[in-house]
């Protein structure tokens, strides 16, 4: 056990170890991008009335006169002391943006991947045992459907069904302009509402939430559906299940304890990753749903070269793909010994 | 080989978590449902106004602000030094005691010291006075920042000297000192309730800038002078902002300490929305009581057959038309004193017969054409580069080129410039497709009936999204192409002076190159005339010469004004579509 213990301790040190590089160069990367693009930022947002004094002076500020290498080091200096710097269209500090938009894009990405992971992995389970049977046909049809479907055109219907027809749900925004709004404390309304302990507050916010998460989450439940089926069909199919079928241990047994518990491994480890995309922000569902989160940032962020705005939110997302990918790996780890060594 | 079927247990376990999955995801549907319509239905005691936008901020700093929306939330919060008279383009007091004018006193008769008199006992929503010494910090803040607006100020005398020194190190003591020499002589504090400002030139739209946003007083207490506060308004106005969540929501509550007549309802809450569709759900759902800017067209005209809803309309300041690029020979080789420098290539609509062909488009173009299929008739046609409802306006394409089609003329012109219906002229018409709406592609394409209708033009439609376009025109790469205006300021010289005047490289800055400015009569002459010029009607005489050189000349083809449109609950009254698109929320209502 304590051997087990000690490599478990080194393989989690190595990998936050790996971190640094990984993030230096993805830092780099940026920055570098960002310079070979053709274009140039100040004069792309200011063009129509720019006034040449004003562009030189925001030029100058933002150091874009300096060599390169000086931009780099400012840039390194400036992530590692948490000052992605100021965005060019705003003049708001980079960081308050991400801020501001933050609780809409994890609101979204957590309710979405509720839905996503209830669907995903119960049809994903029912096909996956009844593998070419009329259950699994329809199953996958209905799976391939939903991957597939357009989100705009999805979203726009569940509004027009649920919000202009029946009137049952909000069509959009993420809370009723008629309430007042909770003292704020993490962003997120969900959670901000029942702080303030406003229950009425508590309801609409999760209101606002159903029909974007059921839009995003379905769609992503099309392709969890599928991992999840492939999975269960290869584990039930594997010789440990047999070797417990053989030991006599009831099938249900088998079934959660062995066959599930395996295949949900590898469904798992997706579900972290397509998480972790979802930070960045969806872009469509966001629109469509007039949530202001980091799909919406990013997307003006790079219409208007707003290069802090970029830079910053890149710079959030790596690390923030990278940090979920070392708990991923360290969950992994803690349940495959294997992984370790 | 048949697969072996699976045992029992398991499609029954698979069944059964299957049938778990299903009731959670049908009690958090239909359980939030139901808890929603029940729990957050109105109350009858909700005193809140609702606005639904599609506008977004960007920054409430009156230094730096320079977009449509931060600066109508800045007007509802801030007092201007003056305003408009509701529904006019007449500039009448807010926190000024008077307009300055010549006859009062207020401009010097040498028109270039302008004397500002603050009204007594002006406070801001913390109870700290508006008086000249905030005044003049407020002014001098603006030209020490230099923010995207400041250089409107830049007719304040020394203005231009201090922002030309570089702010590097090695300059700080002639910037120190430039700074020195424009705070002694730009804005000067009189006594506690007047300031003068002094002009380095006669400049008459001085008096419009008093009631643009750049000029409202801030606190000196909340708003240090040495970088800007995108989030911070201290109010001045009817209104305050208690609270907003960037991008999403804007909660305005009444400001006790507002001077004039309090706002109608105590509380107002402006919700933006990403898309025009979701305004009209918004607006059809009941969520909002008002959707101002920007609904679609097909949309609006829907509203207006609705009973349920009330729909208005009004004239707006924004002005679209299509710019030729004039660059001649002589033009790509001259060294120019503009920034935008040479125009990179000729183009066929330069010189004499560039002219003919600019006329004979001017004859062909059908504004009607454009107002149906592509603004479900919510534009109004536009016939000169200063729009209907400003000062000296005058419909000068309608009197020379008419305001139908003129086929015949624009095929004789044609001809003259040597095209036939077998050797056509032929161009692209660029446009871009998301920056100024959905409905750009149409206008296009109408345009592109309308030349070809002639039987001797062939239109090829091209676009660039708008930081490319941007960049595209600007650097000489279109021969003809769309674009839209917004004036800085309210005043007929915004409409002629960027886009006309040569010197100060206004009409290069357009990627058109047009020029007429030598002689006493030239272009540029005419425009500095009337900035010049404080009595109306030979101010009026002027904008009527500029007017009538434009549609001789045809650099720019005028095509429509936009209209502000707006849907309404029936409970709603005291909306007011001023022509300056300065929509007041203190005015308006709902019972």
């Amino acid at each position: 056990m304590a051997g087990s213990s000690a490599s478990l301790r080194a393989y989690v040190i190595t990998r936050v170890l790996l971190m640094v590089p990984m993030l230096l160069i993805l830092l780099t990367f940026t920055f570098l991008l960002l310079r070979v693009a053709p274009g140039d930022p100040v004069s792309a947002i200011y063009g129509e009335k720019g006034n040449p004094q004003v562009i030189d002076q925001i030029k100058r500020e933002l150091g874009l006169y300096d060599p390169l290498p000086v931009q780099y080091f400012t840039y390194l200096r400036g992530v590692f002391t948490g000052n992605m710097g100021t965005s060019i269209v705003s003049s708001k500090p980079v960081i308050q943006e991400i801020q501001d938009r933050m609780p809409a894009t994890l609101e979204l990405t957590i309710s979405s991947m509720i839905v996503a992971s209830l669907i995903g992995i119960g049809f994903g389970t029912f096909a996956g045992t009844r593998r070419d049977r009329p259950g699994d046909f329809g199953t996958r049809i209905a799976a391939t459907l939903a991957y597939n479907i357009p989100i705009f055109w999805f979203g726009l219907i569940l509004k027009l069904i649920f919000g202009l027809w029946l009137g049952w749900l909000p069509v959009s925004g993420r809370f009723s302009a008629r309430l007042n709004l909770p003292p704020r404390v993490t962003g997120m309304y969900t959670i901000d509402t029942l702080l303030s302990g406003d229950f009425r507050a508590f309801v609409d916010a999760i209101a606002h939430l159903i029909l974007p998460s059921l839009t995003l989450g379905i769609v992503l439940a099309g392709f969890f559906i599928r991992i999840t089926r492939v999975n269960v069909i290869q584990s039930m199919g594997s010789d440990f299940v047999e070797a417990a079928r053989a030991r006599g241990i009831p099938e249900r047994s088998v079934f959660f304890r062995h066959g599930l518990k395996n295949a949900l491994v590898p469904v798992i480890t997706t579900m972290g990753l397509t998480f972790a995309l979802l930070f960045s922000g969806a872009i469509l569902t966001e629109t469509v749903f007039s949530f202001e989160g980091m799909g919406r940032f990013v997307y003006y962020a790079i219409s208007y070269r707003d290069y802090p705005a970029i830079q910053g939110a890149v710079v959030y997302y790596g690390i923030l793909m990278v940090v979920i990918s070392l708990l991923i790996d360290i969950v992994n780890a803690f349940v495959d010994p294997r992984i370790r060594y | 080989m048949a697969t072996p079927e699976q045992p029992t247990p398991v499609r029954a376990g698979s069944r059964r978590l299957l049938a778990i999955v299903a009731v959670v995801v049908v009690l958090l549907v239909v359980g939030g449902a139901a808890a929603y319509v029940v729990l957050t239905a109105p109350q009858p005691s909700t005193k809140v106004l609702v606005v639904g936008t599609t506008d977004d901020e960007i920054t409430f700093d009156p230094a730096d602000a320079y977009d449509y929306f931060s600066g109508n939330l800045i007007q509802n919060t801030m007092a201007m030094l003056l305003t408009y008279v509701p529904g006019t383009t007449n500039l009448t007091p807010d926190l000024l005691a008077q307009v300055p004018s010549l006859t009062n006193g207020g401009i010097s008769s040498n028109e270039l010291v302008y004397t500002l008199h603050l009204r007594p006992g002006l406070k801001f929503e913390d109870g700290a006075p508006i008086n000249s010494t905030v005044l003049k910090y407020s002014l001098d803040r603006v030209v020490k920042l230099n923010g995207e607006p400041a250089f409107l100020l830049g007719y304040i005398v020394k203005t231009q000297e201090y922002w030309n020194i570089p702010g590097d190190s090695g300059n700080a003591t002639k910037k120190a000192s430039a700074w020195a020499n424009y705070t002694a002589q730009g804005v000067v504090i009189v006594d506690a309730t007047t300031v003068t400002v002094t002009l380095r030139q006669k400049w008459s739209p001085f008096v419009s800038l008093l009631a643009f946003t750049i000029t409202a007083p801030v606190d000196p207490k909340s708003v240090r002078d040495d970088k800007f506060y995108p989030n911070v308004i201290v109010a001045s106005g009817p209104y305050r902002m208690s609270s907003y969540l960037p991008h999403q929501r804007y909660e305005l509550t009444a400001n006790p300490n507002y001077y004039g007549t309090p706002a109608k309802m105590s509380r107002v809450t402006i919700v933006r929305y990403t898309t025009a569709v979701d305004l009209k759900l918004a607006m059809q759902t009941g969520a909002i009581d008002i959707a101002y800017r920007s609904l679609l067209p097909q949309d609006f005209a829907s509203f207006k057959t609705n009973s349920a809803v009330k729909t208005q309309e009004g004239d707006s300041p924004v002005i679209r038309y299509l710019v030729f690029n004039m660059c001649s020979a002589a033009d790509a080789t001259a060294v120019r004193p503009v920034p935008s420098g040479k125009c990179p290539h000729t183009t066929v609509f330069s010189d004499s017969t560039g002219k003919l062909l600019r006329k004979a488009l001017a004859y062909a173009a059908d504004r009607a054409d454009i107002s149906s299929s592509a603004y479900s008739g919510t534009v109004a046609p536009l016939y000169s580069l200063v729009p209907q409802g400003m000062f000296g306006h005058q419909d000068t394409f309608k009197t020379v080129y008419g305001a139908a089609p003129n086929v015949a003329a624009a095929q004789a012109l044609l001809t003259q410039a040597g095209y036939s219906t077998t050797n056509k002229l032929s161009f692209k018409l660029w446009y871009t497709p998301s920056h100024y709406g959905d409905p750009e592609i149409f206008v296009a394409q109408a345009l592109k009936r309308a030349w070809e209708a002639t039987g001797m033009i062939t239109v090829t439609l091209d676009l660039k999204e708008w930081t490319d376009y941007k960049a595209a025109w600007r650097g000489g790469d279109f021969d003809v192409f769309l674009l839209g205006w917004f004036p800085d300021y309210f005043d007929s010289d915004d409409y002629v002076f960027p886009f006309l005047h040569w010197a100060s490289g206004g009409s290069a800055s357009f990627g058109n190159w047009y020029h007429n400015s030598t002689g006493s009569s030239s272009m540029d002459a005419l425009i500095e005339q009337q900035a010049a010029t404080a009595d109306l009607t030979q101010r009026a005489n002027l904008f009527a010469q500029i007017q009538s050189g434009l549609s001789a000349d045809v650099p720019y083809i005028p095509l429509w004004q936009t209209k502000q449109t707006v849907v309404s609950k029936p409970t709603v009254s005291g909306i007011i579509l001023d022509p300056i698109q300065f929509f007041r929320y203190f005015t308006i209502s709902v019972s």
